[in-house]
């Protein structure tokens, strides 16, 4: 197992390595100067190539990627062009941020869509399932930025009860944490369904139950852990997303994350901070898929034997 | 058993993310007295608030007034830092840090500045600090330009600086209110630490600023100026980024000032008898811009003629709620020696003056933008044009690709805004001087009398000379007609009714430290 783990990890450098090296080159692609950029709309022609040689922007872009990648194994992801940050320092403020805002959206969607679906599946096609259904269509479909503006206008300015954004403390948290968890709680709750929906008609099942064991206890032990991977690799997979695209969300509650970091970044051509932002995405990602496998492993006695 | 691990596991994670959640301390628990508030909606009469929360439409980029260009950044750089010369609402420049001043010759300034101005650190800013910070600024890749006529700067007294500019140079005290000409002390800067914890001398000292969240800053008790005090304890800057998050978070009370409302956001403002609405005309003109290398637009009459053709009215409506003012000229009125152009909107000139040019039936046209403001106006000129005969396409580009295509001189017209700097040099020389086509004169006229007017005008030391030669060039330029002026955006700020002293200049917010409930 730890072998396992550990061959898992080494796979993310090369992950890594792709991934840095296309958006480095995909961002050397678009047009606007940096030099420029850094020295605003006043700069003279003169300064703009004297900046340009001394970033070493005149050097091939391999040789500009060379470079960055040595940086990087020192930990040093370079300075923001437009604030003159470290990337390191600017993105270990908002990092912690989008992850407290994400965790707790997914914690939410786990707690209402694994018992929703659930439900759903072991009494389909009764009244609770149609509705159970219905409101993960309508979940699934709001975009997130419109069900952020529907939440604030009912909860912030007509109730009062939560502040309309920012991050002042659990109670700014709440709005914002539960417009992610919408859209994921719908997707979740239909795999939960439609992999209970397989489970409970494998023969096993009947197996047990002609036993005479308790339909409850069925349920839960038998059927359920098996109905389980599908949702965790979608828990996985939504986890991730909403790591590095809580952007819309992150914009309507005002919420200083590390997904508006980079969109904003991306409008100044800031470009080592929207490289720094992305290697993070990336490497979150890369973690979360890795959890979510030992996860498998644990939940499945099968998976777990593959790896011995 | 396994499941236990697993429930146990998930707990866990609650647990540590509520943790996160509690982690940082809510810095401004005094900030909510919007519950309060609201429920007594009817009395506006607000009980007395410490703390001046504005919103600002995207984050700040740097603390050091030096390290910025940009006008979120200034807001916080002005109550930090002193200048030696800042502006009023009317634009005039008006002495801050400077006692008095004169000029020995055409190119020199001597400056005396005020005795007992401390820094925040309580060290006195002399002479030193000043030399220092105006070289400094000469170095600092977003600021360089701002002094770039500067010369040298010599220490005459501890306090009275000496400084020499390149040429006679008429917009000099101008350039001395950017927030890229702010005083620093000297022993800070020089400690290394990179404006982490700003000193300046202004009437906020610096608390705190959470990145992408918030700036916070306290009044400074021994600001030298007893009569400019800052008014509030507190005042927090919030970045909201989201136009409607901005308006709901006034409506709720949880911001006091909002500094760029949306447009569309006017009516529910100046209808909720708790909140005021202030507008004025910004400097910001935006204009139908013409390759004037390309035919047809070489031809000044077809220049002239769509300077007849488009509804700036409509425009106004469709693209900001009305909320500005008709551009007359390539200026705002609010700049120095501004003379409007009497060009209006009358089709059937414009079809005569085609004609006239040979184009008596139209021709067609790109038309390039980008955005979606850009887009809807694009959209109206396009119809405007149809009305006399040339038929237009749009094409959209993304922003940065934009601005790049457009230096590169291969548009034929363009939908483009400009914010000017208060003195109008800075704006003319950048947009309409021919040694800047293949930068930012994006219509690329090339005239030699315009560019005379440029120069004589910057280097015409005598007010009202200066004021009569800027006449002239507007005069000129508007029957060259380089552009199409369309309109001038209003600054616009929504705020608390019961707040006091909000003042605009054409720049927007103005003399924050004066604002209190």
């Amino acid at each position: 197992m730890y072998k396992y783990i550990f061959r898992r990890i080494a796979m993310m450098i090369p992950v890594m390595i792709g991934v840095t090296f296309l958006v480095f080159f995909i961002i050397n692609l678009t047009p606007g100067d940096a030099a420029s950029m850094i020295l605003g709309d006043g700069a003279t022609e003169e300064s703009i190539r004297a900046l340009r040689e001394e970033m070493g922007l005149n050097d091939p872009v391999i040789v500009q990627y060379g470079r960055y990648m040595t940086n990087l194994l020192k930990g040093d992801l370079g300075t923001s062009y437009s604030t003159g940050k470290t990337v390191v320092g600017e993105i270990g403020q908002r990092f912690p941020n989008t992850f407290k805002l994400t965790i707790s959206a997914i914690i939410i969607s786990i707690i209402i869509s694994i018992p929703i679906g659930i439900i759903s599946a072991t009494k389909q096609y009764s009244i609770f399932d149609s509705v159970g259904m219905i409101f993960a269509l309508v979940g699934v479909s709001m975009p997130s930025f419109w069900t952020g503006l529907i939440l604030i206008i009912a909860f912030s300015l007509n109730f009062r009860w939560f502040p309309s954004g920012g991050m002042d403390g659990l109670k700014s948290l709440v709005l914002p944490a539960f417009t992610l968890a919408i859209a994921s709680t719908a997707s979740i709750t239909r795999t939960t369904r439609s992999s209970m929906l397989e489970v409970v008609r494998q023969d096993y099942i009947n197996t047990a139950k002609a036993k005479g064991v308790s339909k409850n206890i069925v349920i839960r032990k038998h059927a359920l852990k098996n109905a389980l991977i599908p949702a965790i690799t979608v828990i996985g997979l939504e986890f991730g997303i909403l790591l590095g695209g809580a952007v819309l969300t992150e914009t309507v509650f005002s919420w200083p994350g590390i997904g508006r970091l980079m969109v904003e970044s991306i409008q100044r051509k800031d470009t080592p901070m929207v490289l720094g932002c992305i290697i993070v995405f990336a490497l979150s990602f890369s973690i979360v898929n890795l959890i979510i496998d030992i996860l498998y492993a644990y939940i499945d006695p099968r998976i777990r034997a593959n790896y011995r | 058993m396994k499941k236990r691990g697993l429930s146990l596991l998930l707990i866990l994670v609650l647990v540590l993310s509520l943790g996160v959640g509690c982690s940082k301390p809510a810095e401004t628990t005094t900030a909510a007295p919007s519950q309060e508030d609201t429920t007594a909606a009817t009395e506006p009469a607000a009980p007395v608030k410490e703390e001046l929360v504005i919103a600002l439409s995207a984050d700040i980029t740097s603390l050091d007034p030096q390290g910025h260009n940009d006008t979120k950044s200034e807001r916080v750089s002005f109550l930090l830092f002193n200048r030696l010369f800042k502006l009023n609402t009317d634009f005039e420049v008006v002495p801050d840090l400077a006692e008095s001043w004169e000029q020995p010759s055409d190119t020199e300034w001597v400056i005396k500045i005020k005795e007992g101005v401390t820094f925040h650190d309580g060290t006195p800013m002399t002479s030193k600090d000043v030399k220092y910070s105006l070289e400094r600024s000469q170095t600092m890749p977003k600021v360089q330009h701002v002094l770039s006529e500067v010369e040298s700067i010599e220490i005459v007294d501890d306090y009275t600086v000496k400084i020499t500019t390149k040429i006679a140079f008429a917009p000099f005290l101008y350039t001395l209110v950017h927030a890229g000409a702010s005083i620093v002390p000297e022993a800070y800067v020089e400690s290394g630490d990179e404006f982490k914890n700003p000193v300046g001398s202004g009437p906020y000292t610096f608390v705190e600023w959470a990145s992408g969240d918030r700036v916070v800053l306290a009044k400074n008790e021994n600001y030298y100026d007893a009569d400019n005090m800052g008014q509030m304890a507190k005042i927090v800057f919030r970045v909201i980024p989201e136009g409607t998050s901005r308006t709901i978070a006034l409506e709720t009370g949880e911001v006091d000032i909002v500094d760029e409302l949306q447009t569309i956001d006017l009516g529910k403002v100046e209808d909720n008898a708790d909140l005021t609405l202030y507008q004025n005309p910004s400097t910001r003109v935006d204009f139908f811009g013409m390759n004037n290398e390309k035919a047809p637009y070489d031809n000044k009459l077809v220049r002239q003629a769509l300077n007849y053709a488009i509804d700036k009215e409509a425009i106004m409506i469709v693209a900001i709620e009305g909320a500005g003012t008709e551009a007359k000229s390539v200026l705002a009125p609010s700049m120095l020696g501004f003379k409007a152009s009497d060009y209006e909107y009358n089709p059937e000139k414009a079809k005569e003056l085609l004609a006239q040019a040979g184009y008596p039936d139209g021709f067609t046209t790109t038309i390039w933008a980008s955005g979606d403001e850009r887009k809807r106006i694009a959209e109206i000129i396009q119809g405007n044009l149809m009305e006399i005969g040339v038929t237009a396409e749009i094409e959209m580009f993304e922003w940065g690709t934009y601005i790049d295509v457009l230096m590169k001189g291969e548009e034929e017209t363009f939908v483009l805004g400009w914010t000017s700097n208060p003195d109008p040099d800075s704006t003319i020389t950048p947009l309409y001087y021919s040694e800047n086509i293949g930068g930012m004169n994006f219509s690329r006229i090339n005239n030699e009398k315009i560019d005379n007017y440029i120069v004589d005008a910057r280097k015409e030391l005598d007010l009202q000379k200066r004021i009569g030669l800027y006449n002239e060039f507007h005069q000129y330029i508007m029957e060259e007609a380089p552009i199409v002026p369309l309109f001038i955006k209003n600054n616009i700020v929504g705020a608390n009714a019961a707040l006091k002293d909000v003042e605009l200049s054409p720049q927007g917010l103005w003399n924050i430290e004066k604002i209190h409930y």
